[in-house]
């Protein structure tokens, strides 16, 4: 799992709430879009995810949620988080991700009941159960069909390897892409693409990723987006210099 | 046919799948290993895919005596769900332990036809219903999820405990599983 190596997967995770215990719940919602945009179950397939980062970021939020045993919460979760990526790899109709974060939300709050117990904290978790419970109700209204409340645990003859179509958001590649593509502008590397000259919307799309805005209209942003990081392609992409790095050894055959 | 030629070929083989994996493992590293003649492999096992799925129907022999063992001095559906988690995160916090033998089969075999993919989904679909069933008998709310659930920690342990050694995947796991089994009555 890439993803949690990733800079802005804190960032995306950070923005989504305000208060820490629901922060730690976030990282299921942000994980499962991940893993639900297309093509990326295929990608993950067997890599060995590095977790050493998630694992202090999880600490981390979980001192300031004012847990019981914080090392111990972010081991519990990393736990239900790998379980449920398996599993979802394995068996996407089962929507084991949904399930542990149903399993994170109790232990977060038990962990959370016994640390720290302020009015507030209590307000965002009757938030979170309510964003939770808001999740699964817009879900199934935006399926045509309705599917049943819990799915039958039959991995090889309901199993599918398709994966489930997202509505909206931004191709998480094509967003990774944007943020090397922002840092080597600012490294000098590559030109800055000019965007007086641009389609406003491409533009737009740009900086809502390298600014980390929410988008007003992600499908939208999806294409420009890609076509943004096209343009740039074929028209700059040429211009981008590397600076040789010292020492570095460089055979021709 | 359980002659101790065949055991033996099959505690052998069994060994090097769990240590080095089972598509690393050759027929040819079997048969030096066991310092036998390919005929007598043959002779005893049809093929290398009838030796993997002996192997497979072996573990999970062995795992389901253990857990048979504990389950039936539980006496209430509660304490019976607690030994059956309990149990296989005992089993993960063993030195030895190398990974679910069926886990890993079905990483290695992942094509849903194929018979190693089918017997390896055989423990994990047995030991879910069974979940299910002591959640249900014991009064529980929505046994299927919590099932689900209770099986996710006990991978996500396996995954954890594998990777990092002595970071208490166990007893953060125990901890965890009784946290939502609280939560479900």
């Amino acid at each position: 799992m890439q993803l949690w190596t990733e800079e802005w997967f804190a960032r995306m995770v950070d923005r989504q709430v305000r208060s820490a215990g629901d922060r730690l719940l976030a990282v299921f919602i942000v994980t499962e879009q991940w893993i639900a945009a297309p093509g990326m179950r295929e990608q993950i397939g067997q890599a060995v995810p590095d977790t050493r980062d998630l694992r202090r970021y999880l600490t981390a939020t979980a001192i300031s949620a004012g847990a019981a045993n914080p090392a111990g919460l972010a081991t519990q979760l990393l736990m239900l988080l790998q379980g449920a990526i398996a599993e979802e790899l394995r068996n996407p109709e089962a929507h084991a991700m949904r399930h542990a974060a149903a399993a994170a939300r109790v232990v977060v709050a038990q962990a959370c009941r016994s640390g720290r117990r302020t009015r507030l904290m209590q307000l965002s978790v009757a938030a979170v159960v309510a964003v939770l419970t808001m999740v699964p109700i817009a879900w199934y209204a935006h399926q045509t069909e309705m599917p049943p409340a819990t799915v039958a645990y039959e991995p090889d003859s309901t199993f599918m390897r398709t994966a489930v179509p997202v509505p909206g958001g931004v191709d998480p590649r094509a967003m990774s892409a944007a943020f090397s593509l922002q840092k080597k502008v600012e490294q000098g590397v590559c030109p800055a693409p000019h965007l007086m000259a641009l389609p406003p919307n491409q533009v737009t799309a740009y900086m809502n990723v390298v600014s980390y805005r929410t988008p007003e209209n992600p499908l939208a942003d999806r294409s420009n987006l890609e076509a943004f990081l096209n343009w740039y392609e074929l028209n700059l992409g040429r211009e981008c210099y590397y600076p040789p790095i010292p020492r570095a050894t460089v055979i021709l055959r | 046919m359980a002659t101790p030629m065949r055991d033996y070929i099959l505690s052998v083989a069994s060994d090097l799948f769990s240590r080095q994996g089972i598509n690393a493992t050759s027929v040819d590293a079997i048969v030096a290993k066991a310092d036998i003649a390919k005929v007598t492999l043959y002779k005893y096992f049809k093929s290398k895919e009838q030796l993997i799925i002996e192997y497979l129907r072996e573990y999970d022999a062995r795992l389901w005596a253990r857990l048979t063992e504990i389950t039936a001095q539980q006496k209430d559906a509660v304490s019976r769900l607690y030994a059956l988690v309990n149990g296989m995160l005992d089993w993960i916090g063993d030195p030895e332990f190398k990974g679910f033998a069926f886990i890993n089969a079905s990483v290695e075999f992942p094509q849903r036809d194929d018979p190693v993919h089918q017997s390896s989904l055989e423990f994990a679909r047995t030991f879910r219903q069974m979940l299910t069933e002591s959640a249900r008998e014991a009064g529980l709310k929505n046994p299927d999820a919590l099932a689900l659930q209770l099986a996710l920690v006990i991978e996500g342990a396996a995954i954890t405990e594998r990777m990092q050694r002595g970071t208490g995947a166990v007893e953060n796991a125990k901890a965890l599983a009784k946290t939502l089994i609280d939560a479900a009555s």
